[in-house]
């Protein structure tokens, strides 16, 4: 049957409304960022260099003889120096695309620009980790109960410095790690909520911070791929085993460009990462 | 030990896009480690050279931290180049460029075994340079045969007591 003529949208075109624009702008797909919960930050670095100084291990077995006279012992320090580099970002803003744009393009673009920066950020602190020079090593396979105490015992074993033990890891590590000691069962859950509540924790994209198992904090991150199919998580005291200096946090300058309309955007950080002290990270390999 | 002509890493980025070199080690147990290292990542392993004079660095040179070569530390690049293989070298950089740590979102095949270099096999049998264990713990004394009257009872039915 042929339609009906009268008022549609073909014969009243002029009419039609254009497009309806949400004032919520969905974000850039990334995994969440956990720099800021678990890195040592000094967040406002004045001199070119930052330097994180420790004590050495410093051991005294000499016996005192009676009436003898007691030797001198020296106290050492090393230290990690961190030294910092400008991440720019840099973009034209039309003057074309400000007047006509729904949303205040200027602001989203140093938002946006500050996203990149930060996920970059998040990306590079946790790049240390294939930096660490203790290693527990399942490449190929799957983190199972067995292989994560192992490594915590490792770990331990390094001395690490006090402070709340962690783990970092890859979204499949961590689901390995809940689900080994959700298998685990009656021994690991006989007292609901006391023992982990990682098994019943929140599933929520935004949090990365997973619970607890065995008295371990678990943080889900864009952890660094290890070779073909591996990542490298690890086990490391908070906020005392990677470290992020920043020179300039976050800060953007617009310059007028010569012979051109609009402005230009440039959006920096300037920041170093380092790893704090070794014996406060290990590295698991496992799936990834 | 190793050379220094030959680019002992592999050029990746991070999520904004700016350069981040993946260096691949051994660790001295044969475990091989992909090390990055930029100017905003100050490696505990690879101390890197860079040559900042354009916006763009450019890694120029790495340089194992002091004291991790005599514990048994390498670049993976110069084991290879011990072996008089830098062919393979190329194809495990080629290999490295396929994996999700250059971006890759499915895993491929794990690199062959029998393709690494001599070096790791070594450290994994424990049998490289700063693995050799000191010499057994060796009592010539305990290890003659025994006198056959050691114990009372022996010696009472020898008549020696």
């Amino acid at each position: 049957m042929a339609a009906n003529a009268g008022f549609n949208k073909t014969s009243q075109n002029d009419l039609v409304e254009g497009v309806q624009i949400d004032q919520i702008i969905l974000g850039m797909n990334a995994q969440p960022r956990v720099f800021q919960d678990v890195a040592w930050i000094a967040p406002q670095v004045t001199k070119p260099t930052w330097r994180i100084a420790r004590n050495d291990l410093i051991t005294v077995n000499a016996t005192l003889a009676e009436a003898d006279e007691a030797s001198f012992t020296s106290f050492t320090t090393s230290g990690v120096e961190i030294t910092p580099s400008v991440y720019p970002v840099r973009s034209h803003v039309s003057l074309e695309l400000q007047q006509d744009s729904a949303v205040d393009v200027l602001s989203k673009a140093i938002a946006d620009h500050a996203e990149v920066i930060l996920n970059a950020i998040d990306a590079n602190l946790l790049a240390n980790i294939s930096s660490a020079t203790n290693t527990s090593d399942y490449n190929g396979t799957a983190l199972d109960k067995a292989k994560f105490e192992a490594a915590l015992l490792a770990f331990k074993k390094q001395k690490p410095n006090p402070g709340p033990i962690i783990f970092v890891g890859g979204y499949k590590q961590i689901a390995d790690i809940i689900g080994a000691y959700g298998d685990a069962g009656g021994a690991v859950y006989g007292v609901p909520g006391v023992a982990s509540n990682a098994v019943a924790g929140r599933q929520d994209s935004s949090i990365y911070y997973r619970g607890t198992v065995a008295g371990i904090d678990l943080f889900e991150a864009a952890v660094p791929a290890s070779g073909g199919a591996d990542v490298s998580g690890a086990f490391m005291v908070k906020n005392r085993a990677l470290a992020l200096g920043f020179w300039t946090m976050l800060d953007y300058k617009l310059t007028d460009p010569a012979g051109r309309v609009g402005v230009e955007l440039m959006t920096y950080s300037r920041y170093g990462s380092g790893i704090a002290s070794q014996s406060n990270l290990r590295e698991v390999i496992s799936l990834a | 030990m190793g050379t220094n002509n030959i680019e002992k890493w592999v050029v990746a980025s991070d999520p904004g896009e700016r350069k981040l070199w993946i260096v691949p080690v051994t660790n001295p147990q044969g475990v091989i480690k992909y090390v990055r290292v930029s100017p905003h990542v100050q490696s505990g392993i690879v101390a890197g050279v860079y040559d900042e004079r354009a916006m763009d660095p450019r890694l120029v040179a790495v340089q194992l931290k002091a004291g991790l070569e005599d514990a048994g530390w390498a670049f993976l690049a110069d084991l290879y180049a011990e072996d008089g293989q830098l062919v393979a070298w190329a194809a495990f950089q080629k290999w490295m460029r396929s994996t999700p740590m250059l971006g890759a979102t499915e895993a491929p095949k794990p690199f062959p075994e029998k393709y690494l270099p001599s070096g790791i096999a070594e450290r994994k049998a424990g049998k490289a340079d700063h693995q050799l264990e000191s010499d057994d713990i060796v009592i010539p004394e305990m290890d003659d045969p025994r006198p056959a009257h050691s114990s009372k009872r022996q010696r009472r039915a020898a008549g020696m007591d």
